[in-house]
């Protein structure tokens, strides 16, 4: 649901409850004209969005938004209302005010962005702050960072916040009580700790559940599927709870220690599939005039590494420190410095085009980003063809569109959707397709790019429950790529945390996460939202 | 989605409607504008003067030589249909010359023959050039911005989607291109200006030196391909084609267009309508390469386009069936307002009196006949309202086309 109507929605006559106090604001905001809505919206309810990119203007400065903002209600000359943004850019905890205000948008981190807007957003004074999905576009670490910002300026100023987020985990941290809501009504509500131990409704139970464990190796994830059913009755749709508790699923999908064992040496006894050695793939920073580059970005600095066949292979880092750049260098999109990729004996960085045309049959990759990642002009069934008639693996037409049906029906989606263009997908169908997609040329290794990483918790345990169970119908090999430690600690059978272009630590998930042995991974561990370690045992 | 914005955009949309009209005439000029009727029965005879025209135009009758040279207003008809305007641009009425107003007296043998916007110098018809004009800016439009399109697509896209080092050949290759173009430009062109000036650029020695041209870049290639076999030849280089597709597009347009115009047509001998079009064509295929380039410079980072590449399609079919079709919505707003330059620098050509022939006549050249006599204001003020008009729709047009996107880009 977007929060602009949550707005409209939330009915201040029967007094919003939280537990910093009441709201006190007797109106009922559903009937209120437009015209007063605007100053009491701008002022006593204040909103910070997901995307922080689109919610600031590019052509201005962080500084210049800000200070409008206050401009428009307070009346306070330009010298008094800049020191007060700085004053609330140091609140935020943004390194060096000064610089951050006369900087554009598209020059600080996503993170710092972030911070901007909730300096704007608190520059009202609001008494409720609407804040939705603020840290789904970020990373854990920033994430943590900015969840204890919004807690810190909660208790400061009084003020109450309205949280969304498709991420319980993350509620753990921030919220006193929780509102679950599902399918537009809401199912369920109460304090968080309630909703934690003690969850009533099935869909909470799900979300509670669908959310990688880091504690336990699971053979896949509790769905919704898992905890309610439709029935038809009468000839309508209901809703059926099953009672099943969170404990038990988990339980119920959880791996022997024999069983991760036997996989192990099951796939350490092949060769490997894929050897990188002491790759490098340099960005040159700051070109002279027609010259060679004088600095380099070291996105990739000298990694080396080995995929056996049929492993799943795990890279976490923070954004930024070149897992895209790795798995792009392996699939030749970038230019590489130097270093090796051996695939089945052949060096994949030194083959020339026709040889390079055999081997994409083989190696594929699939994106973070699922609403760019289909051509917008193409139907799906085209898209999905397309890879088949350019290596001429089936000649007919007619057993291609079989294939392509075949395919979609592989990844859960209908005959009816092959003449259908991508804008009428929803974002985890969308990547559904581009994996059959990806699955049309029968590879046996696949790159997974954050391909999970912009999917909401209950629609990323369905691709990632997907995925594996392509990993065992296929035989299939794939590096899997994210920032957020719990999922990859979820799908690998090893893992490589990367820092700066480098391998920082790598090994089986379970030592990692417990016995991490640099500081960088000790962090990455900490910044996983609390809610998601369950010491309290339910 | 776009078409639903365009559409509640009110000037634009009118725009557009009207433009259909303007097409509407300019295809049926002919039917509108005539001094032959579109139907006649003579003694006993059917016949369809207008449309007999077009097959002979099309070589499949032969014209009837009952009708050579015959003044049409003078038979004797037994039943007749003129076209509302019932002369042809270039009919010549000797008793209605030089310049007369609608207002004024005119002899005309009946009243649906009159004059109804009055006529020029030589007597000719101000409706029916009117009409012809219309057919003549059209044309302009879609003529010159054909050619604009043809330049600036393939440029704007080697630039776009290569950028400066993405185009990667081996040193032989890139040395043979070079010297072969040289090559082609010298022995099919410069070598041979003597054949080609003498017979004025006959298609014939033109085909000869294209021909020539493409040849030789052949034989490049296929040598390139033997001599690849080399290490040391076959090292690669970056070919830095965008910096040479902006660096032309630079210095191209730091020329003022109409001089430029007029310093080319000074050097063709006898230019004709179709050279002018042509070359204003040519002069703005710029900014329609400026446009795909920048809109290629964001499609090919999209993972759609590196998908593409990881499946093991060719460069070629990438370009055309994933790249391009993307970047043709912001390519129609620069024609919308291409059009509008193109119509607007046919107009001042003509009126400088470049480029038509004499049977020929556009808005431009009516202006120009103003010029004789100001008293003639039928003829400044039509012609100028309906270049006005004309360039106002194409560019609310593309105001309208560039807002419809712009909301969707910023979706
Ligand atoms: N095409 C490029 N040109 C220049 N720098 C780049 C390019 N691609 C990535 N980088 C830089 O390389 C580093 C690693 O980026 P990336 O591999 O995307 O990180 P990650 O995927 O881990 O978030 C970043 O500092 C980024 O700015
Ligand atoms: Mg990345």
């Amino acid at each position: 649901m977007s929060a602009t109507k949550l707005l409209e929605i939330i009915d201040l006559q029967t007094q919003f409850q939280t537990e910093e106090g009441t709201v006190k604001a007797p109106i009922d905001l559903l009937r209120l004209p437009e015209k007063e809505m605007r100053p009491l919206r701008d002022k006593d309810l204040a909103m910070i969005f997901q995307d922080p990119m689109s919610s600031l203007n590019p052509v201005f400065t962080c500084g210049s938004q800000v200070l409008e903002a206050i401009q428009l209600h307070q009346r306070l000359d330009r010298t008094r209302a800049r020191q007060l943004v700085l004053d609330l850019f140091a609140r935020v905890q943004l390194p060096d005010p000064e610089r951050i205000y006369a900087a554009y948008p598209h020059q600080i981190s996503g993170g710092q962005k972030q911070r901007v807007m909730i300096a704007m957003a608190m520059s009202c004074q609001p008494q409720v702050l609407i804040a939705d999905e603020p840290t789904t576009a970020l990373d854990v670490t920033v994430q943590k960072a900015i969840l204890d910002l919004m807690s810190d300026l909660k208790r400061e100023m009084e003020a109450a916040i309205v949280f969304i987020t498709h991420d319980l985990g993350v509620i753990a941290d921030i919220a006193d009580r929780v509102v679950v809501m599902y399918q537009g009504r809401i199912v369920e509500q109460g304090p968080v700790r309630d909703i934690f131990l003690r969850p009533q409704h099935a869909y909470t139970k799900s979300l509670l559940a669908c959310r990688p464990p880091v504690d336990q190796a699971l053979r896949r994830l509790p769905v919704v599927r898992d905890f309610i059913d439709w029935r038809e009755v009468d000839g309508q749709r209901t809703m059926v709870e099953r009672a099943v508790s969170v404990k038990q699923t988990l339980a119920q999908h959880q791996l022997t220690e024999a069983e991760v064992e036997a996989r192990r040496t099951r796939i350490q006894s092949g060769e490997p599939l894929l050897r990188v050695v002491d790759l490098r793939t340099w960005f040159p920073k700051g070109r002279a005039w027609w010259g060679r580059p004088q600095e380099f970005v070291k996105a990739v600095d000298g990694v080396s590494f080995e995929v056996y066949p049929g492993e799943t292979m795990g890279l976490v880092g923070e954004s930024g420190c070149g897992k895209t750049t790795l798995g792009r260098s392996i699939l030749r999109l970038n230019r590489t410095r130097s270093g090796e990729v051996w695939y089945r004996g052949k060096n994949l960085l030194s083959l020339n085009a026709t040889e390079l045309k055999d081997l994409r049959k083989e190696v594929q990759i699939i994106f973070q980003d699922p609403y760019s990642s289909l051509n917008p002009r193409m139907t799906i069934g085209k898209a999905i063809e397309e890879p088949l008639l350019v290596h001429g693996i089936l000649g007919k037409a007619v057993e291609r569109r079989e294939r392509v049906l075949e395919l979609l029906a592989t990844v859960d989606l209908r005959p009816e959707h092959y003449q259908r263009y991508p804008h009428e997908f929803s974002g985890g169908q969308r990547q559904r397709i581009c994996i059959a997609r990806a699955l049309a040329l029968n590879p046996k290794f696949i790159i997974c790019d954050e391909s999970v990483s912009a999917l909401a918790v209950s629609v990323q345990a369905q691709v990632l429950n997907l995925l594996l169970e392509l990993r065992e119908k296929y035989q299939l090999t794939y590096i899997f790529i994210s920032h957020d430690l719990s999922v990859v600690k979820f799908m690998s059978d090893r893992m490589i945390v990367m820092n700066g272009g480098k391998i920082e630590e790598m090994g089986w998930p379970e030592d990692i996460y417990q016995k991490p042995q640099q500081a960088y991974t000790r962090r990455l561990i900490e910044a996983i939202p609390r809610g998601l370690i369950r010491d309290d045992g339910f | 989605m776009v078409w639903r914005r365009f559409r509640s955009n009110r000037p634009a949309l009118w725009s557009l409607r009207l433009l259909v009209v303007l097409l509407g005439i300019a295809f049926f000029a002919d039917f509108l504008a005539n001094e032959k009727p579109l139907y006649c029965k003579i003694e006993g005879k059917r016949y369809f003067p207008v449309l007999a025209d077009y097959g002979q135009a099309l070589g499949w009758t032969n014209p009837d030589p009952q009708f050579l040279n015959v003044d049409w207003k003078d038979l004797e008809y037994e039943r007749v249909w003129w076209a509302p305007v019932a002369y042809s641009a270039s009919t010549i009425d000797v008793y209605n010359a030089p310049f007369k107003g609608p207002f004024d007296r005119q002899v005309v043998a009946e009243d649906r023959f009159w004059h109804w916007l009055g006529t020029d110098d030589l007597g000719r018809d101000v409706a029916a050039g009117m009409l012809a004009g219309t057919r003549m800016a059209m044309l302009v439009g879609v003529v010159a911005m054909s050619v604009a399109c043809f330049f600036g697509i393939i440029l704007g896209l080697l630039a776009g989607y290569y950028g400066d080092s993405r185009l990667r050949w081996t040193r032989v290759r890139l040395l043979a291109n070079g010297v072969a173009l040289v090559a082609a430009w010298f022995y099919g062109f410069a070598a041979r200006s003597y054949a080609l000036a003498e017979s004025e650029w006959p298609p014939g020695e033109l085909g000869k030196s294209i021909l020539l041209g493409l040849v030789l870049l052949v034989v490049a290639n296929v040598g390139a391909s033997q001599l690849e076999r080399f290490p040391l030849l076959a090292r690669k280089r970056a070919l830095p084609v965008d910096l040479l597709v902006m660096r032309a597009i630079e210095v191209l347009e730091s020329v003022p267009g109409l001089l430029f115009l007029l310093a080319i047509l000074a050097v063709i001998e006898k230019p004709g309508i179709l050279d002018v079009m042509v070359i204003i064509g040519f002069l703005s295929w710029t900014s329609v390469a400026r446009f795909v380039r920048a809109e290629l410079l964001r499609i090919r980072t999209l993972p759609y386009i590196e998908a593409a590449q990881v499946m093991g399609f060719s460069e070629w079919r990438i370009i055309w069936r994933h790249a391009l079709p993307n970047a043709l919505g912001p390519i129609l707003v620069v024609v919308a307002f291409g059009v509008a330059g193109a119509i607007l620098a046919e107009a001042s050509l003509s009126f400088l009196g470049l480029g038509l022939s004499i049977d020929q006549v556009s808005w431009g050249s009516m202006i120009n006949k103003a010029r004789e006599d100001f008293s003639a204001w039928w003829l400044a003020l039509l012609p100028g309202l309906a270049i006005f008009a004309t360039v106002t729709i194409f560019n609310l047009i593309g105001d309208g086309l560039a807002q419809a996107m712009d909301a969707k880009l910023n979706q």
